[in-house]
């Protein structure tokens, strides 16, 4: 699989994709099930150093976290306050250690699965992952529905755009009112209508182009070599590992 | 033997109302065709009905002197006919120009090898060199018009259809266009309201008129009438209208 141009290839680039999705998966598996601060820990121990040693930053690692980032605030805040267990007093206010021990178990295990995608799968073209997962057996129209998933989300949201710049430009003032909501409402069905009316057009440029149902990959047809079987293995011995910490 | 032979086409929508009307088209090798008509009149729905996107109530398609009609004749012949549409965010729907020019060599049976060095060569050719892991979302109006094209001569088609090809082009992309074209060995199929632009392209033209294609092959001299400061000068004007002097 060729990495994105203008990045630096790392050895984990070299490792097959699907070897590298089915770790990436047997990993999320295993650490999202853990409910033990020890294996949290671990799996954060482990992905941490992955991530860094392929030659992401710092930096960007914490770029890719601040979207579960506010999420996680709103936990810790709401946990400690509402949960039930071994409650101490904090500046005058009655808070849960339990619910401290929650917030952080979930935190630990959404950004180590975050972050092992990042590292793992984060630097595939979506068209290599798409072809990944159906050499992997997934359903050639998920597969699909994933790639055009990524190729018009902003498509989508553009002509969502453009038609809110159009109520705008007619003096449009969104308030808390009835009016307001039937324009959204009216916006929304149209960007709904116009998305499939250009879908049905994608359909038709892709059947002029010889389409039959395969996407074909770009990239050469892999050949699992011992290194992709023996990094499948270590990821896998490393979820039943995780998992045995339980 | 004509290359390309619509025979009393006709087509309707569901209103009913006869859009093409016991249509007859003769396109032979090399022709470079032109097709005019209001809005409305069914240039559009023409080429989609020659490329089996819509099905005539009646009539016949044939290319090489043989009929299309199965789904495995269209297959064959969507290899061989090659369609731009108007709006190119229509046609490209890959991730990258790369992906998007290699998909019909990819569907026609080229290795991913053969496919990229054809796409590369494609999109040089077009003065695209370097567009090749650009998103497509991303460029610019005539840069998508340009890498469509690129997608469709990729499969080395034998008939090139463009519909309304220098809509929302400027000037500059739409002298390269009529160059390009001018270059191209294909036998082309153009539907436009830009006068000029078919006039510099084709060979002859047709108007699309009541569901069927008059030849307009006679010249009629004219002239138009128009102002602009210092009009009393001596001047000329090119054909995109700038002045010569």
């Amino acid at each position: 699989m060729t990495p994105p141009p203008h990045t630096t290839p790392s050895l984990l680039d070299s490792v097959d994709l699907r070897a590298r999705l089915v770790g990436a998966g047997a990993l999320t598996l295993a650490i999202a099930a853990t409910s033990s601060l020890t294996a949290a820990l671990g799996g954060c121990a482990l992905v941490v150093p992955a991530a860094l040693c392929s030659g992401i930053s710092l930096r960007r690692i914490l770029s890719g976290l601040k979207p579960v980032g506010f999420f996680l605030i709103f936990l810790w805040i709401t946990l400690p306050l509402t949960y039930i267990g071994h409650e101490i007093e904090f500046l005058g206010v009655s808070v849960s250690m339990q619910g401290f021990r929650l917030a952080l178990l979930i935190s630990l295990k959404s950004c180590s699965i975050l972050i092992l995608f990042m590292t793992l799968i984060g630097r595939a073209s979506f068209t290599a992952l798409a072809e990944a997962l159906r050499r992997l057996g997934v359903s050639p129209k998920l597969c699909w529905i994933l790639l055009f998933s990524y190729r018009y989300l902003s498509d989508i949201r553009q002509e969502y755009l453009r038609l809110r710049r159009a109520a705008m430009l007619r003096g449009f003032a969104p308030g808390t009112t009835l009016r307001t909501y039937q324009v959204y409402a009216n916006m929304l069905g149209m960007t709904l209508v116009r998305t499939w009316l250009r879908a049905q057009k994608i359909n038709q440029a892709m059947l002029l182009r010889g389409f039959h149902g395969r996407l074909h990959s770009l990239d050469p047809t892999p050949v699992f070599r011992p290194g992709d079987l023996m990094f499948g293995s270590l990821t896998i011995a490393a979820s039943i590992g995780l998992t045995l910490c339980t | 033997m004509s290359l390309l032979a619509l025979k009393n086409i006709t087509f309707a929508f569901q209103d009913g109302k006869n859009i093409l009307d016991g249509l007859n088209l003769d396109i032979s090798c090399p022709d470079r065709l032109g097709i005019i008509g209001s809005n409305g009149s069914g240039k559009t729905t023409l080429l989609s009905v020659i490329m089996g996107l819509e099905q005539a109530q009646s009539g016949q398609i044939l290319f090489n002197g043989e009929k299309v009609d199965t789904r495995e004749d269209w297959g064959g012949f969507r290899k061989k006919v090659g369609f731009v549409f108007q709006n190119s965010d229509d046609q490209l729907f890959m991730p990258t120009v790369l992906e998007d020019v290699t998909f019909g060599p990819l569907n026609m049976g080229l290795s991913a090898d053969q496919a990229r060095q054809k796409a590369i060569r494609t999109l040089t050719d077009l003065g695209l060199h370097g567009f090749e892991h650009r998103i497509t979302h991303k460029l610019s109006g005539g840069e998508k018009r340009l890498v469509a094209l690129a997608t469709v001569l990729a499969m080395d088609p034998k008939i090139i259809m463009l519909d309304e090809p220098t809509n929302d082009l400027d000037p500059a992309t739409r002298l390269r266009l009529i160059e390009i074209l001018h270059d191209l060995p294909q036998t082309l199929v153009l539907v436009s309201h830009d006068w000029d632009f078919l006039h510099n392209t084709t060979n002859c033209l047709y108007l699309l008129e009541k569901g069927t294609l008059v030849p307009q092959n006679s010249d009629i001299l004219h002239t138009h009438v128009h102002s602009h400061p210092a009009g009393q000068t001596e001047h000329a004007h090119n054909r995109n209208g700038a002045s010569l002097s």
